[in-house]
């Protein structure tokens, strides 16, 4: 799906307490960007649509707390992963789907030549949603999903930057040893993984 | 620079935010090391597959849409 334009984002408030947009407009610009975001934190449409409403009715209380430093989609989305991460993380048991049996993707070849398939996709959120603690998930999402910069990152997060870049970093190293670990093909031939039957705390 | 030092900095490399100097530095240092050239290309796939997701949409939107 498209995303806005980052540039286009920032609302001119002015010193008055009218902003310069009605609420009506912010909500129809930032409303599907904030239920993606909330959707790829959470990975659950019901509980992504909660995300949103609470996101946008805090946003709507502190509106008159909003000043230019960020970009309103920057603040938004602050107002967002906070919501997430205050909500009680589900204890979800991982459904283990039996399915026909999978061909293994090739993933010796050239890697840019890797074709990421549906079943891939699954395994790729699976390792995101069940195996990293949840301030790795939040910041992989932000960089590498939602490509926000290291400044905007620390702005959502309300870190430094150079927090920001070890906290990558460090998630990073943590997908990747999962990803190894995992055996992702095998994730992808059977939809069974290795931690099956572990719930998630 | 060692090692430990550079493989610190990797992610920053690949995402392109380390100033010229210490960039040339790691240049250099990957052009010999095979160690942190194996972590480097690993981490590249890793971030390589998350990009590869990140237009990941909900299934079926259920806010509004206008
Ligand atoms: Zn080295």
């Amino acid at each position: 799906m498209e995303q806005p334009a980052r540039t286009k984002t920032n609302l001119e408030i002015s010193n008055s307490d009218q902003p310069p947009y009605s609420w009506e407009e912010i909500v129809r610009t930032h409303q599907r960007y904030i239920y993606n975001l909330a959707y790829r934190l959470c990975n659950d449409p019901h509980e992504s649509d909660d995300i949103t409403q609470e996101t946008f009715l805090k946003a709507f209380e502190n509106l008159a707390g909003f000043r230019q430093e960020a970009s309103l989609r920057t603040w938004l989305s602050r107002i967002t992963v906070n919501t997430y991460l205050a909500k009680k993380q589900k204890r979800l048991k991982h459904r283990s789907i039996a399915l026909e049996i999978l061909p293994v993707p090739d993933w010796s070849g050239n890697p840019e030549r890797i074709v990421i398939r549906r079943e891939l996709r699954w395994c790729i959120h699976h390792i995101l949603q069940h195996h990293l603690p949840r301030n790795y998930r939040v910041i992989l999402v932000l960089r590498d999903l939602n490509r926000l910069s290291y400044e905007e990152i620390a702005t959502v997060l309300g870190i430094s930057v150079s927090a920001v870049k070890s906290r990558l970093h460090r998630a990073r190293l943590a997908y990747r040893d999962h990803l190894l670990k995992s055996g992702c093909a095998g994730l992808v031939r059977d939809y069974s993984c290795y931690c099956e039957g572990v719930q998630e705390l | 620079m060692k090692c430990e030092q550079i493989q610190l900095l990797l992610s920053q490399y690949l995402d392109n935010e380390l100033d010229e100097l210490r960039r040339k530095k790691i240049d250099r240092h990957l052009q010999t090391c095979a160690s942190c050239s194996q972590d480097l290309t690993s981490l590249a796939k890793t971030v390589r597959v998350l990009h590869a997701v990140s237009d990941l949409n909900p299934p079926g939107t259920t806010t509004k849409k206008e």
